[in-house]
């Protein structure tokens, strides 16, 4: 039953993609000043906002380990298997992101990057979950949890100071579409579909396979704990 | 034959890749003017880039996967 | 104060006065960088100016790193650290005394390394100078303080000596942005650095905060 439910749930996730593709490629309409490149954002957006959704359940999955490690290893454990899922997912669309910005902006600015920003907060932001990554894989051992977790939590507040930061030195991106002030939203209801359409689509997309990720860890989880308990009872 | 199915995932993800970067990369082109051209070349360029970084990751996370699965068999056997 | 600190911090700096290793490493390093990159750009005039506060500021950090490495390498040898983690002191302590040794070591290289600076870079200050004492501690402070965490936090991991700079660099980045504009600004005297000096206190104080706080976790993570 279970099997039957992610089976549809993943079909449902790819049929939304190649649905957000129709409508951002064929039926919305051609920009005015940005033309065709303009269609880039209906990937780049909806993946930055995914990233930043994914690295949200690494921070929750991060002060969740720390609070639960004592009393509730169980939890503990899936609070863990959770911030290392968000963190890997929310990498790959923090990739997406950086590596369709530039394209976008070679376009549009005439430049493939700039230090402005937005860029600098995703690419810092990038660096930062990069780096958790890293301290996973080279601490080895019981406290690797306890260490990322610390570092996750590091990393999630450094992001609001990155952000002003920047904006005191310079800004270049475009103001944001939403809540950006009287100016901002989009006009066109067909762009505002196919923007829709992608954002459900990706992130869907990425539950799926935050899901995969975590199971996967949990899988691994397990796995160590049986050969540690194996290990003991050899003894 | 089991142990060929990664490198056969990732021949058959190649194949699709190309194919949509060249049926979608050649329509049309020769009508439009330089600056479409690019404009369309670039936004060809941004999307295969995006499924390429998602697919890969799914296709990594499923030969991780795989290979657990394998050493969870192992231990199965060797166990008991 | 309270005498636990005290008493770490006295022999954190009995044991540098001793060898002097990290101080001599980290200022000849130091000095290496700001060869290398003087000799790479050939600084004059107004553009030494401008690149001036970046090299300073990357050569603290580049040279800092290698110290902050040894800071708790020392306590691993001959279980000393264990020992500690057993004291009935908190490990704040143990900490903020790591953090004010450092500091010291790091206030002391940059004193050294100014005027050599200068006539490297033919460095003529236009801004105010006096905010340059303000500018450095607080970024010297923030690299100190993280750093200090971080290479606790790598200090049990394999090939700690790589990990540090890889965890502590991304999440130093806003400091150094604001260190680097902030003496750029005061040595070519165009723009106002208080913002910057703002944004590096509210840095220190957050991440010092957060540093005190989740130092027992990271001391005890086992």
């Amino acid at each position: 039953m279970k099997r039957i439910a992610i089976g549809l749930y993943a079909a449902a996730t790819v049929a939304l993609l190649v649905w957000g593709y129709y409508q951002a490629i064929f039926v919305a309409p051609d920009e005015a000043t940005m033309h065709e490149v303009q269609r880039i954002f209906y990937y780049h957006v909806p993946s930055a906002m995914s990233a930043f959704l994914f690295f949200a359940v690494s921070l929750v999955g991060s002060i969740g380990f720390l609070a639960s490690r004592r009393n509730y290893p169980e939890h503990a454990q899936r609070f863990d298997a959770w911030a290392l899922a968000g963190a890997e997912v929310g990498v790959v669309f923090c990739s997406v992101v950086l590596v369709t910005g530039p394209i976008w902006g070679r376009r549009a600015w005439g430049i493939w990057w700039t230090w402005d920003a937005r860029l600098t907060t995703t690419l810092i932001l990038w660096l930062i979950y990069v780096s958790y990554l890293l301290l996973r894989r080279f601490a080895a051992g019981p406290q690797v949890q306890t260490l990322a977790a610390v570092l996750g939590i590091f990393g999630a507040i450094d992001v609001p100071i990155v952000y002003m930061a920047n904006r005191w030195w310079r800004t270049q991106h475009p103001a944001p579409v939403f809540f950006g002030g009287p100016d901002s939203g989009i006009k066109d209801p067909r762009m505002l579909a196919a923007f829709g359409w992608n954002v459900l689509a990706w992130i869907a997309w990425g539950v799926l396979i935050l899901g995969i990720r975590y199971y996967v860890e949990r899988q691994s989880q397990k796995a160590l704990a049986r050969e540690a308990l194996e290990a003991l009872n050899q003894v | 034959m089991k142990n060929s199915t990664p490198a056969l995932l990732v021949l058959l993800f190649a194949v699709i890749l190309v194919a949509v970067a060249y049926l979608w990369g050649s329509h049309g082109l020769a009508q439009m003017d330089i600056s479409a051209q690019l404009n369309h070349k670039f936004l060809v360029a941004a999307y295969v880039l995006t499924w390429t970084i998602q697919f890969g990751y799914v296709l990594r996370l499923f030969i991780k996967w795989r290979s657990q699965k394998r050493v969870a068999a192992r231990m199965d056997r060797d166990g008991r | 104060m309270t005498r636990a600190l005290w008493t770490h911090l006295v022999k954190d700096l009995r044991i540098e006065w001793r060898s002097r290793e990290a101080v001599n490493s980290m200022l000849f390093f130091a000095l290496l960088v700001v060869v290398l990159f003087s000799l790479s750009f050939d600084p004059q005039g107004a553009f030494s100016r401008d690149i001036a506060g970046g090299v300073l500021c990357v050569a603290t950090m580049f040279a800092s790193v290698s110290a902050l490495n040894q800071a708790w390498a020392r306590e691993i040898r001959h279980q000393v650290l264990d020992a500690q983690r057993m004291a009935p002191t908190p490990g704040a302590d143990m900490f903020l005394a790591k953090v004010l040794a450092n500091f010291l070591f790091v206030t002391v290289v940059q004193v050294v390394l100014a005027p050599v600076f200068v006539v490297m870079y033919n460095l003529r200050i236009l801004g105010d100078a006096w905010k340059l004492a303000l500018v450095l501690p607080f970024g010297t402070w923030a690299l100190v303080a993280n750093g200090t965490f971080f290479a606790a936090l790598s200090i049990r991991s394999r090939n700690r000596e790589l990990l540090l700079p890889l965890i502590l660099f991304p999440i130093f980045m806003p400091a150094l942005l604001a260190m680097v504009l902030a003496t750029g600004s005061i040595l070519t005297g165009d723009s106002d650095p208080s913002l910057w000096i703002k944004l590096l206190f509210g840095y220190d104080i957050i991440f010092t905060t957060v540093s005190l706080l989740l130092f027992e976790i990271v001391l005890h993570a086992e």
